[in-house]
């Protein structure tokens, strides 16, 4: 049998213990991902429901009620993880055909797109196309998920909030007027910062004639859409809790 | 025999005499001497080799004081805390073929805490790695059809660098 190349050790291992190693908790959402695109086996074992909850997975049919978030919701004061790909993407306009993930990573564009120096040119994935956006916002997935520091958006969804709802309303509440409080704030925070740019006196004439101009968007400086929102609590069985937080 | 040696017999047919609290790191074999009572008879384990009891006896040599394991329903948030120790990280420094041999042997044997060790070993080395830098370190062929992995590449390209 010397033409029969021996069996690869690890694939001895029943299924039972490559998921005792698929669920080590220093493994990411982004490790397992890479796993399952291995070889046929690797992505069966990736597909086992003993991962669902690692992977924000639709592994709860809202057709079978016992296994939904109805019945197995966040539970009050238990942590929450949110899925990573919130925290990926980002809006160059308050506006979902701009929510975009990029890529910088060299790997990203090694098929085309290098520019002179071999480096790559970031590469855009538009989340709202991808099937990551049916996968649950949170783990374990709840039914709701408010806002704290007011009563918009709230996002509810008995078969578990889902991360395609949460890019849309959080886009929507970006793209929203900024409380006149905020807008005073970070005009203030404006020019405490010094900018020289920033001409206080007729932004401060522009805001009194038009109160409404400044977008919540525009209060988000560099950061990405999900900023300061990963403080996040639950608040009660199947509701979180999130402070968005666009000041800090 | 002596009460607090132990006869293993191995799949190979080699007998190893050892020490019982040894031995009794391993809840399988804790158990059948509870079961046997006192008794020369020698204890087989047809799913083990020589070779690789050999080296699950020196795991269980230097950890023969160590606190009893604790309950499975612990078992979780003890691997989510628990590092590998240096002395651990070096025992299992080995070739492929017997990590795995290892990790079939803890898990048999019942010895929860050096199946830890080895699980951890293997998600160590998943950790990071391209699919292709996978399959080259535990030679697995690629059996997607191009169709297939054009899909999942398309489906997965946003998270490849992460």
């Amino acid at each position: 049998m010397a033409d029969t190349p021996a069996q690869p050790a690890i694939l001895r291992l029943p299924v039972e213990l490559h998921l005792r190693i698929l669920l080590d908790p220093t493994l990411s959402y982004f490790d397992l991902h890479r796993f399952s695109r291995v070889c046929k086996h690797f992505r069966r074992l990736q597909q086992n429901s003993q991962l669902d909850s690692r992977l924000f997975r639709r592994g709860y049919p809202v057709d079978r009620k016992r296994f939904g978030p109805r019945n197995h919701p966040a539970k009050r004061g238990h942590k929450v993880a949110f899925h990573p790909v919130l925290n990926l993407v980002s809006l160059s306009r308050p506006d979902l055909d701009e929510a975009d993930i990029a890529c910088y990573g060299s790997r990203a564009g090694r098929d085309d797109g290098d520019d002179d120096d071999g480096n790559a040119a970031p590469r855009y994935y538009k989340p709202l196309d991808l099937p990551v956006a049916n996968e649950y916002a949170t783990s374990p997935p709840c039914a709701k998920l408010m806002f704290l520091a007011g009563t918009e958006p709230v996002i509810a969804d008995a078969g578990g909030v889902r991360v395609r709802s949460v890019i849309e309303v959080v886009t929507a509440m970006w793209a929203s007027p900024a409380p006149a409080e905020v807008q005073i704030q970070e005009m203030l925070q404006r020019e405490g910062d010094g900018e020289d740019e920033c001409d206080w006196a007729e932004l401060r004439e522009g805001l009194i004639e038009e109160p409404g101009d400044m977008s919540m968007w525009e209060t988000l400086g560099d950061n990405t859409f999900w900023a300061g929102m990963r403080r996040a609590i639950c608040v009660q069985d199947g509701v979180v809790g999130l402070e968005p937080n666009p000041f800090d | 025999m002596s009460a607090n040696k132990v006869k293993l017999s191995t799949s190979d047919q080699e007998e190893f005499d050892v020490d019982r609290d040894v031995a009794n790191r391993s809840v399988l074999i804790k158990n059948m001497l509870e079961d046997l009572g006192d008794s020369d008879q020698a204890i087989p384990l047809p799913n083990v080799s020589a070779n690789v009891l050999k080296k699950v006896l020196e795991w269980c040599e230097h950890h023969k004081k160590d606190p009893e394991p604790i309950a499975e329903d612990l078992d979780d948030n003890r691997r989510k805390t628990t590092e590998i120790s240096d002395w651990d990280a070096k025992f299992i420094q080995v070739d492929q073929e017997m990590l795995f041999e290892i990790i079939l042997a803890a898990n048999y044997l019942d010895i929860k805490p050096l199946l830890d060790v080895g699980c951890k070993t293997v998600a160590n080395m998943i950790k990071g790695k391209q699919p292709e830098e996978i399959r080259k370190l535990f030679n697995i062929v690629n059996d997607f059809t191009p169709e297939e992995e054009a899909q999942i590449k398309k489906e997965n390209e946003w998270a490849e660098d992460r």
